[in-house]
């Protein structure tokens, strides 16, 4: 490993030293967090500044463990600038009980992410996502209000722990199939000398299954409404984002180096995609509590992701890669509104949404967006992800998954339409008191709000990169 | 192909002063950002010369970008502008009124700079957007997209004047006005599918928030009801879109390559019938109508009349790019059940006015019985017929928008629409009734208004093609007559009664507005040149290319 | 005057055109209304100034118009483009223009002067009858637009202009009409004048577009020449002679189309006037005199022409007769006669017909004018409660009586030329049923005509209570002016069916194909003796009601065709309204809410999925993973092979 590969790790190696520094300052001082999360702040930074050093060219690794290429580089800027704003959120959610550490765990966490954007083989994933489901589920217990009890961070460490051991078992069904660990290897040998079916098929559902439990995948998807029920938002902001896109990226990856060409994936991908999207906004229609709302909305997104992947050979990796970038955008703006409002209340419930506009119209304008953009309103940062899978599908030849698409885009729609009725519209029923808030929240809300709104400005950019990405990966 | 020619020489020129297009011609050179790898130029002849305003290299290309983001730009920063005591949401709508305004501005600039490019789009504007979806930010119209335009922008400008009476959040109420406008226009101005789709969405979302919000007592329903079905119209056209652009050679989004593209196979009828259905929506046609009536007679009253006067004609002109410019052959198999479909519209749309109570909704079953003439004109894919629709859209539109703002003005004074109550006004309200005739008659045909050229062309051009039809069409179009004759007796003539004696007459700003559509009604209707003589290369344009 | 101005065009006149004459008659009243509109909308003296100011004008033009037809009978154009664009279709169809301008033939400036004559003495009697009503301006500018619309429709140049202008006419009806919108009964007029106009209107615009098909072109004097070029076959022309007749009737107010006639006089009368005489009601001869070549070239046509105007002769004569209302008896002699002159059309009396089409137009003016100021004295309508008006208001019984004498024909007044021409026309080539229906009317509305007169202005007031006789007096002068006026002219128009100076009408106004007619003694003998006994029938009928109560008022109500009608919409129309009303609401929109109500359903079911507590997740995850687990086995196993 010579020192431009060690370099190779930079972004990597600045989280792990903010990381690092972020528990030593909340040892020391336990009611920094303020500090903690600047210096966060400052790492996620500094990984950026790092990132943008190396953009040339591909790099691997390891004898192929980790591959630096352009779907990578893409990934990680995505959870680089989700992992900054949900640092962001942390700094200006002020209702949790002081938990200083959990800036480095985040950072961890993103750490985690980054790692398994490059991982392209079995150990080196499944080690990342094992890291990434852990850090995430301290977060949700370190950082839970004195009032909320255990569970939530319970069920979220059962359903991390149990995607990293049905990964596991997928993988080494996979390594017991092809006897290699190389993403790229145990594809080929895939393709060359075939595969008995039902072993085939074990291994694609414990593969869907694991993935499914971090992406809210229908019918596993159970895990998600739970955590955005209970745990702290700045965690939710980190799960809707980091990592939904983490999932969504190395489900790609794995699936595009090695099940590219097989029809059964992609028929099951497609039945999949289509009861999760469905599924998702239908939970989301009738809901009353904006959090689990906003979960499921994020498990219809995860359909859309599945039903892109089903088409993979049509441009259906650069339609999740900007589909992920959508919805990372979406959810931390909506997740920033939400901090500045549902505090206030002490209430996610829909109905008390009423005085929204009143009290503090640039968060209600700023959830409306986010919430119409998941729902897939053009042109908002959402619909264009959509736009893509629709058009992957019709071009894969799955006209019926797209019209299902476009209908649950619709009902989505319809979804946070109904939420903009209950903020803009309904009469006030309660006085809101003014709450002191962070300076932090302005800025988050401010930046989210107008990446939702202008992602369509730099679609083209993006889906040139995501292009490049997907032209990396396909073998 | 003279038309992909002229705009990719337009697209490829690298500067104004290099470009081998004189500079007299509306051809932006703020195409020129656009795809550099496209043909090389050539000089393409330009008929008109233009103002010297326009003449400018740079202007055109900003013009239509400024007449699509204006509106929502403002409507954006009257969010944020505070509005707490009289004078504050006083200002918000200065501002509003003073933004339309400059919309139209622009828009009658367009008109009167406008050139025919001889099969060619004028003012266009292309940048590079999309293009792995062969989608780019492209703008530009001809004659028919003109005249739309300048119907949008002219009515959005009334409806911001008219609506003097919103008290309760005055700058979420103008912002979703424009955004409205913002969405109209862009739909009419833009020459790629997809910023077609984005642009189609925004009035039916606004419509929906400004019913939902300011509406009558039924609001909730009628307001669910217009949101799924525009959301509907906007999908079908999205889902239509992405299927040409996929099973087209070469696939792109560019409605003017696409129109130059040729469709084949069983996918072309599938397409044909998913736009139609997006199209038929907001038309309105039976039996997807029955959000229409519902939302203009809930809506608040200048925004009914957006409804009733533009969103019409957003449909027709859906028709006009899409059916009649790129699906003559389907059309011409299939013309029996459009035929079938046109005249039950019509005919049902008549009837069933004659059956309402609620003025606003009878004059919705009007303007819907009106607009199936529209789909006549495509049906009979004659261009004269297919000018006369286009300036049926125009007239039906501003006239249909008059007697909703005069209903408006009414019930604001009366509290009622029931033509059961009202009675005997024209004694409170001379200058209302007159303006309620003017439109009522440009909405039958009459000679001297706007809507009889467009109704004559329609019936010359459509007959040959179709006798039987245009035969019931003409006669069914005395339904509308009577309708617009008992209802002005009804509301206006007789004796007044005790309840409505102390009325004050329109306000300035009303009769402004009034006086507005009013007069655009007589003027067109004794110089229809003015339109047509730019609408007819549109429509030559699109029947030269028009295959499928 | 005529006749002055007849000897001034051998001079001056030579050089002008009579185009320009005619199109500047044509916009004086525009003109005038529209200084009305924007100067003087305030000030009824000024008002009224500009509307006889308009007027005089228009008559000045369309006489020095007449003067040089007179003298050199011609037929000028002169047109300009309304609309014209290129469609790329094959064929003639490759240009589409339409054409609007003005036409200078003998029929029409004739016409147009009888038109400015009678538009300007009604305004004249305007000023005073209805000086103190409410909206006596608006009047002004409406009469002055009817009189416009009716001076394009005469100067029509092709069928779209024509369209134009007659739509604008049965615009201008309407309003007249339903002038007094606070009166219900003239809103009601209204309403039935505006939906049987339109009927016609949507008749004619068939008929165009038809014409336009077949032909492509909508100009007089090229299609003239068309019709007869074998183009389209004789049914295609009946069709298209049907369709032109069929808005004729509408506006001549021919059985069964005559509904909205009765109605007219619900108007001001001085607005009646306009109407009955000189505007609407004479637009429908009109429309068959100037498109006389198809019918001339579609016999069967004229056959229908012939039928209908002879039934509605002697049918609206007998109406008249069993009439006992003032109004209403005159305007079903107006009806008849116009019945008359459609009858002469199909016969072939062409010059004849348009003879008394311009006679009687005076004839009818002063009969409304005379009326409204009868029923203004009397405050009634009934002619049972009438009488002995004629010491009274001398100026009014006698004009009203010679005019009335002239409509029905006494020698040696106008109507007695005009029949006597129609009916020696009818003599000469034998058709007798034509000439045994034409002197039958001309019996029967001598009759009604004398029975009015005699009713009304002879014999003894009669008593009413809170009603003075003695308080009565004649009209104000200057409607006394204008009737006199009118009945001289009506008087000394006849006269020009006899050759003068070598330029007899007949000569003058002909159709193409059609030999002058010239008056012969038997006939004018014929119509004379026919013409006085009837008048002496009706005088010795005085006062008498002839018809039992039902039936007079089964004549009044128009033979309850428009009660017909209304009850076919009410029943027909209503019914469908509320039927597709039910169909909206109960079918359409049940589908709609359908989808909704299973939308929500569904939601409620996906939710209860949601498990709150940990080893619930936790359960739920396993089953969620079993399920994908066998997805996967099924179908990996439904034969998808791992390709490659």
């Amino acid at each position: 490993m010579t020192l431009d590969n060690a370099l190779t790790f930079t972004p990597e190696i600045w989280l792990l030293l903010g990381a690092i520094v972020a528990f030593l300052v909340s040892r020391l001082r336990p009611r920094a967090e303020d500090v903690t999360a600047l210096v966060g702040l400052v790492a996620v930074a500094l990984a950026l500044a790092a990132w943008l050093t190396q953009l040339r060219g591909r790099l691997v690794i390891f004898d192929g463990a980790y591959q630096v290429e352009g779907f990578t580089r893409l990934v990680q800027a995505v959870v680089l600038l989700s992992a900054a704003g949900s640092l962001l959120l942390t700094l200006a959610d002020r209702t949790w009980t002081p938990a200083p550490d959990l800036a480095g765990f985040l950072l961890l966490g993103t750490l985690a992410a980054m790692l398994a954007a490059g991982a392209a083989e079995l150990s080196a994933l499944i080690l990342a996502i094992a890291l990434l489901g852990v850090c995430v589920s301290v977060m949700v217990v370190a950082a839970r209000p004195a009032s909320q009890p255990a569970p939530a961070g319970v069920s979220a460490f059962i359903a991390a722990t149990l995607a990293t051991a049905l990964l596991g078992y997928a993988f080494a069904f996979l390594y017991g199939l092809t006897g290699e660990t190389g993403l790229r290897a145990a594809g080929r040998a895939l393709t060359l000398h075939g595969v008995a079916q039902p072993a085939l098929g074990v291994m694609l559902a414990l593969l869907l299954a694991g993935f499914g439990i971090l992406l809210g995948v229908v019918p596993v998807h159970l895990g998600l409404p739970a955590l955005f029920a209970r745990a702290p938002l700045p965690v939710c902001a980190f799960a809707g984002s980091v990592t939904m896109t983490t999932g969504l990226a190395a489900l790609t990856r794995v699936l595009a180096s090695t099940l590219a060409s097989s029809s059964a994936t992609g028929v099951l991908l497609a039945l999949l995609a289509a009861v999760t999207m469905t599924a998702g906004n239908l939970a989301a229609l009738g809901e009353r509590s904006l959090r689990r709302l906003l979960a499921f909305l994020l498990v219809s997104q995860a359909g859309y992701g599945l039903a892109a992947l089903s088409v993979m050979r049509h441009g259906g990796v650069a339609a999740a890669l900007v589909l992920a970038g959508g919805v990372a955008v979406a959810s931390l703006a909506a997740v920033a509104a939400l901090i500045a409002y549902v505090h206030r209340v002490h209430s996610d419930q829909v109905a008390d949404l009423s005085g929204m506009a009143t009290y503090a119209p640039g968060a209600a304008l700023v959830l409306v967006l986010a919430l119409l953009s998941l729902g897939g309103l053009p042109p908002l940062a959402g619909f264009f992800g959509k736009l893509l899978v629709i058009q992957a599908s019709i071009a894969g030849g799955l006209a019926w998954l797209a019209l299902l698409a476009v209908l649950n885009a619709i009902l989505g729609t319809v979804v946070a339409l109904r939420i903009t009725r209950a903020v803009f519209f309904d009469p006030p029923v309660f006085e809101v008191a003014e709450a002191p808030r962070h300076g932090a929240l302005p800025v988050a809300l401010g930046a989210w709000g107008i990446a939702v709104v202008a992602f369509g400005a730099v679609i083209g950019p993006l889906y040139g990169f995501a292009l490049a990405g997907a032209r990396a990966i396909l073998p | 192909m003279i038309s992909v020619l002229s705009l990719l020489t337009a697209a490829a020129s690298p500067s104004p002063a290099a470009s081998p297009v004189p500079t007299a011609s509306p051809i932006p050179s703020g195409s020129v950002s656009a795809i550099p790898t496209l043909i090389p130029s050539t000089p393409i002849p330009t008929t008109a010369p233009l103002i010297p305003a326009l003449a400018s290299p740079q202007l055109p290309a900003l013009l239509l970008s400024g007449m699509v983001w204006v509106p929502v730009i403002v409507g954006a920063i009257l969010l944020l502008v505070p509005q707490r005591t009289e004078a504050e949401r006083a200002r918000v709508r200065l501002f509003a009124i003073i933004a339309s305004g400059f919309v139209l501005v622009l828009a009658v600039l367009t008109w009167y700079g406008f050139a025919d490019q001889g099969g060619s789009f004028a003012f266009e504007e292309q940048r590079s957007w999309l293009p792995a979806l062969g989608s780019s930010y492209h703008l530009g119209i001809d004659g028919i997209s003109l005249a739309l335009l300048v119907l949008s922008s002219l009515l959005s400008f009334c409806a911001v004047l008219a609506s003097t009476r919103v008290r309760e959040r005055p700058g979420l109420y103008f912002a979703l006005l424009l955004l409205m406008e913002t969405g109209l226009n862009g739909a009419f101005a833009s020459l790629d599918g997809l910023l077609l789709a984005l642009f189609w969405a925004m009035p039916i979302v606004s419509i929906f928030l400004l019913i939902a919000g300011w509406g009558g007592a039924g609001r909730k329903r009628a307001a669910w009801k217009a949101l799924a079905f525009g959301l509907c119209s906007t999908g079908l056209l999205t889902l239509a879109l992405l299927i040409t652009a996929a099973r087209a050679t070469p696939s792109t989004l560019d409605l003017v390559t696409l129109h130059q593209a040729a469709l084949r196979g069983p996918v072309v009828g599938l397409v044909f019938w998913l736009s139609l259905a997006a199209f038929a929506i907001l038309l309105p046609l039976v039996p997807v109508h029955t959000w229409f009536a519902d939302a203009v007679a809930e809506a608040p009253p200048a925004v009914g009349a957006m409804i009733g006067g533009a969103l019409p004609a957003l449909g027709g002109y859906g028709l006009y790019r899409v059916i009649a410019g790129e699906f003559a052959g389907t059309l011409h198999h299939v013309r029996g059940a459009i035929l079938v479909l046109t005249l039950i519209s019509l005919l049902w749309g008549g009837i069933s006015a004659l059956g309402q109570d609620d003025l606003a909704r009878a004059i919705a079953h009007l303007a819907m019985s009106r607009s199936a003439l529209v789909l006549l004109a495509v049906a009979s894919a004659s261009p004269v017929a297919l000018n006369g629709g286009v300036l049926l859209m125009v007239a039906s539109g501003m006239g249909t928008a008059l007697l909703l703002l005069v209903t408006g003005m009414v019930a604001e004074r009366t509290g009622t629409r029931s033509l059961r109550a009202l009675a005997g006004l024209s004694g409170r309200l001379p200058r209302a009734a007159v303006l309620y005739l003017i439109g009522g008659l440009a909405l039958t045909g009459v000679p001297g208004l706007a809507g009889f050229a467009g109704m004559l062309l329609v019936f010359l051009g459509a007959y040959p093609v179709e006798r039987t039809a245009t035969t019931i069409a003409i006669l069914g179009s005395l339904l509308i007559t009577g309708l617009v004759i008992w209802t002005a007796e009804r509301i206006f003539f007789g004796s007044i009664g005790d309840a409505h004696l102390r009325l004050r007459d329109l306000g300035t700003l009303e009769l402004t507005c009034g006086t507005i559509l009013a007069a655009m009604l007589i003027l067109l209707g004794i110089f229809p040149g003015l339109l047509v003589s730019n609408v007819n290369f549109g429509i030559l344009n699109l029947l030269a290319g028009a295959t499928g | 005057m005529t006749l002055a101005l007849m000897l001034a065009a051998h001079g001056p006149l030579d050089t002008w055109s009579p185009t320009l004459m005619v199109a500047l008659a044509l916009f004086m009243p525009a003109l005038a209304a529209l200084i009305i509109l924007t100067f003087t909308i305030d000030s009824r003296r000024g008002s009224a100034l500009m509307a006889i100011l308009g007027s005089l004008a228009m008559l000045g033009f369309a006489a020095l118009a007449t003067a040089i037809e007179v003298v050199h009978p011609g037929h000028l154009e002169s047109a300009l483009t309304f609309l014209q664009f290129f469609t790329g279709l094959p064929g003639g169809a490759s240009e589409f223009s339409l054409q609007w301008g003005v036409l200078a033939d003998p029929l029409s400036a004739v016409v147009l002067l009888a038109l400015a004559l009678v538009s300007l003495l009604v305004t004249l009697a305007s000023l005073e009858s209805v000086r103190r009503d409410e909206g006596f301006i608006r009047l002004l500018i409406v009469m002055l637009g009817t009189t416009f619309a009716m001076a394009g429709v005469v100067l029509a140049t092709n069928y779209f202009e024509l369209f134009v202008f007659w739509v604008l006419t049965s615009l201008g009806g309407y309003l007249l009409i339903g002038h007094r919108w606070r009166v219900p009964g003239a809103v009601r007029a209204a309403r039935h004048a505006f939906l049987y106009l339109g009927t016609g209107d949507a008749l004619l615009l068939i008929a165009i577009v038809y014409i336009f098909f077949r032909f492509q072109d909508l100009s007089f004097s090229r299609l003239s020449l068309a019709y007869t070029g074998g183009k389209v076959s004789a049914n295609g022309l009946l069709i298209m002679a049907l369709l032109v007749f069929g808005a004729a009737m509408t506006r001549a107010a021919q059985l069964p189309l005559h509904g909205w006639m009765t109605g007219a006089a619900e108007a001001p009368a001085p607005a009646a006037a306009l109407v009955l005489s000189a505007t609407v009601a004479v637009s429908g001869v009109y429309l068959v005199a100037r498109t006389y070549d198809l019918f001339h070239a579609s016999p069967r046509a004229l056959v229908v022409v012939t039928v209908v105007g002879g039934v509605s002769a002697i049918a609206a004569a007998v109406f008249a007769l069993a009439q006992d209302q003032l109004k209403h008896l005159l305007t079903y002699v107006t009806m008849s006669n116009l019945g008359v002159m459609m009858l002469a059309l199909g016969a072939g009396a062409y010059s004849a017909a348009v003879l008394h089409m311009v006679g009687s137009t005076f004839a009818v003016a002063v009969l409304f004018l005379g009326a409204g100021a009868v029923t203004a004295a009397m405050r009634t309508e009934s002619l049972r409660e009438m009488g002995g008006l004629l010491p009274r208001m001398p100026v009014v019984g006698w004009t009203v009586g010679l005019a009335l004498a002239g409509i029905s024909g006494i020698p040696p007044l106008s109507g007695f030329w005009s029949r006597g021409a129609i009916s020696s026309w009818l003599l000469s080539p034998r058709q007798t049923g034509a000439a045994i229906a034409a002197l039958a009317a001309g019996l029967l509305v001598a009759a009604a005509a004398g029975r009015g007169f005699a009713t009304v202005f002879l014999g003894s007031t009669a008593r009413r209570r809170r009603f003075e006789p003695g308080r009565i007096q004649d009209a104000p002068p200057l409607t006394r002016t204008a009737l006199w006026l009118l009945t001289v002219l009506s008087l000394v128009t006849g006269w020009w069916a006899l050759p003068i100076a070598g330029h007899g009408f007949l000569s003058l106004v002909r159709a193409v194909g059609l030999k002058p007619a010239s008056p012969s003694v038997g006939a004018l003998g014929l119509t004379a003796i026919v013409a006085v006994a009837g008048f002496a029938l009706g005088w010795a009928l005085r006062g008498t009601r002839l018809v039992p109560r039902p039936v007079g008022r089964a004549v009044e109500s128009g033979l309850y065709v428009s009660h017909a009608v209304a009850l076919a919409v009410r029943h027909t129309v209503w019914a469908g309204a509320v039927a597709l009303g039910f169909v909206d609401h109960h079918v359409l929109d049940r589908g709609v809410l359908g989808v909704e109500d299973a939308g929500t359903l569904v939601s409620r079911t996906v939710r209860r999925l949601r498990l709150g507590r940990v080893q619930q997740t936790t359960l739920g995850l396993l089953v969620g993973v079993l399920l994908i687990l066998a997805a996967a086995l099924i179908v990996t196993s439904a034969g998808f092979k791992v390709s490659g």
